[in-house]
């Protein structure tokens, strides 16, 4: 019998695979730890996450029972998942204006001042060498209604009527979460400014020493304008980093009281693993991972766009 | 971060001043809270100056035997370090493959890592909790550290391309026609002139582990296997009325990380600034 001209197709794909791997040896060597636990911890459970997202698994039962996209409708006319990512978006906005605002002013500043920038720089960026965890702690003593420094230092200085339950007052308890975890992220900022600062053509300061710019003149209209590249990477830093507030309400508020400080995070990891509803918070975190795609992807194809013409 | 910019003028004092005020804020709720760890609760209640009158040492003692903050300290040493070096050592040569390698289909391939990065953890926790459950690793320091290596290898796979990518061909090329092979050319030339970029993403590797708190809520139920920053919040939560005992615990988590900041503050501010701008 003749040879048949042609090898059986799984001979022939194995005969691929196998020349890819003669062509392409040490980059797949080199590669595949890295896919391998990219696809374990983050790929699967990915998968796995819009898998849970169609059914109503309760953590425990052994089978799943797929109820079409229930969840999604739910959580999208749910006013609390609604509020919750409301929230975020205050949230987001107390971030730009506490952390990226305070990190800009704090650059602007250290970059003017001719002595003692190593000891602001240092101080300023040591809350974000810190978790969100011990910092959440500090801050609930420094809310606390008794012995907390916020409502002691008020009382001393005559203005008790202004003292609160900081955390304790559903119109407050957001607010002054937000403001916790402004106060750790300023210094992050300044840093990622200084940079910015420290890469402005110095002749441009020359110029305008020549000319007798004061201070004020020179920050205005070199200084600012200068940073433009930076703040549009700061304020998409801003944004993923918002959306995934977690870690400082977990530590101070839990979310409380009641919902009133529950952002998305909070409310995929209470309605998962104290409301047991699997389902439903998986259909949660993969809409947030939308949004923030979503946002991502725009945002970098707008900076690409504004790019070509600055 | 060396020289800003040579500026001969004078400083305007009240550029000075707000400079000032601004760093007090960073640093006044640490005074509080370490002064008040050396008073007792009576005069946490009634006093109104910073400093303790009579300085104790009771509350540190309560803290140490209550929290097991050494467990807790040697806990996070291990899951820093582990996820540290384990983070390091798969991304530098994937980065690498990225960088320097003609493999097909890479940049499809690299859009697969990109979409890592945007991917918030939050939105995978449910299964990713589920997943380590199935493999036996809750309340094991592993289950943490793996799972902090999987979802960190996007990002610093990415700043390990983008490291090796600024590195010049000529030196690889000169060795290949030398003779040198493949691994020779990684492992003795492009690895150690990329030491820069290792080590700008073992700061943030071991930074982001040390303060882990996401995942170990999860993860780490259990008193023996808790971190700082779980051991501190469960700390808070059995002894809430004993405030001395809490700023002594607050004050006892924040000594390790002062202690590393002073040694390592340059690499922590140049490292962690790189991460997120090439990020």
């Amino acid at each position: 019998m003749d040879a048949p001209l042609h090898p059986p197709v799984a001979f022939r794909r194995t005969r691929s695979l196998g020349r890819l791997w003669q062509a392409n040896r040490v980059p797949i060597v080199l590669l595949s730890p890295s896919l391998l636990f990219y696809v374990v911890f983050v790929l699967m459970p990915l998968g796995r996450a819009f898998q849970l997202s169609l059914t109503d698994w309760d953590g425990i039962a052994a089978n799943l029972n797929y109820v079409r996209a229930e969840n999604y409708s739910h959580i999208w006319t749910d006013s609390r998942f609604l509020t919750s990512l409301w929230r975020n978006v205050i949230w987001w906005v107390m971030h730009v204006v506490l952390g990226v605002g305070g990190g800009l002013l704090l650059a602007i500043l250290i970059s003017e001042v001719g002595r003692g920038r190593f000891v602001f720089r240092t101080v300023a960026f040591f809350p974000h060498v810190l978790s969100l965890a011990v910092v959440g702690v500090i801050w609930g003593q420094l809310y606390h209604p008794s012995i907390g420094l916020i409502n002691t230092t008020l009382e001393r200085a005559g203005l008790s009527g202004m003292a609160r339950v900081w955390l304790g007052d559903p119109s407050l308890a957001l607010y002054s979460v937000g403001i916790a975890s402004g106060w750790q992220a300023y210094g992050f900022y300044m840093v990622i400014f200084l940079a910015g600062i420290q890469s402005i053509d110095p002749q441009l300061y020359e110029a305008a020493r020549v000319d007798g710019a004061s201070a004020w003149r020179r920050i205005w209209d070199i200084t600012i304008p200068s940073l433009h590249n930076t703040m549009t990477v700061v304020l998409t830093l801003a944004f993923i980093s918002a959306m995934k507030g977690f870690g400082t309400v977990w530590a101070m508020t839990q979310g409380g009281p009641g919902y009133a400080s529950e952002l998305v995070a909070v409310y995929v990891w209470r309605t998962a693993f104290q409301t047991g509803a699997i389902g439903r918070a998986a259909a949660a975190g993969l809409s947030l991972a939308l949004i923030v795609i979503a946002f991502s992807f725009i945002f970098n194809r707008w900076r690409d766009k504004v790019g070509q013409y600055t | 971060m060396r020289p800003l910019r040579q500026l001969r003028h004078e400083t305007n004092p009240l550029i000075f001043v707000t400079l000032t005020v601004i760093t007090a804020i960073s640093l006044i709720p640490f005074l509080w809270v370490i002064a008040n760890a050396f008073k007792d609760n009576t005069e946490i209640f009634g006093s109104a100056s910073l400093l303790p009158e009579e300085w104790h040492l009771r509350n540190f003692g309560a803290a140490w035997m209550d929290g097991q903050f050494g467990v807790y300290f040697l806990n996070t040493v291990i899951v820093a370090v582990a996820t540290t070096v384990i983070s390091v050592a798969i991304a530098a040569p994937a980065g690498y493959a990225f960088a320097k390698t003609q493999l097909r289909h890479a940049s499809a391939l690299f859009y697969l890592y990109l979409f890592g990065i945007t991917l918030p953890i939050e939105s995978i926790i449910v299964p990713l909790f589920y997943q380590i459950k199935d493999m036996g690793l809750v309340n094991n320091l592993w289950g943490l550290i793996l799972a902090l290596v999987g979802t960190g290898v996007p990002f610093g796979v990415y700043l390990m391309r983008s490291f090796f990518r600024d590195l010049p061909d000529a030196l690889a090329e000169a060795a290949r026609i030398d003779g040198a092979t493949e691994w020779g050319i990684f492992f003795r030339i492009m690895m150690p002139l990329a030491t820069p970029g290792l080590l700008a993403l073992a700061v943030f590797s071991f930074l982001s582990a040390w303060n882990e708190f996401f995942l170990s809520i999860l993860l780490l139920l259990n008193n023996d296997t808790r971190t700082i920053p779980i051991g501190l919040v469960q700390f808070r939560q059995q002894n809430m009325s004993d405030y001395g005992a809490l700023f002594a615990a607050i004050t006892l988590a924040i000594i390790p990380s002062l202690l590393i900041y002073i040694v390592l503050q340059r690499q922590f501010i140049s490292g962690l600034a790189a991460g997120a701008t090439k990020g």
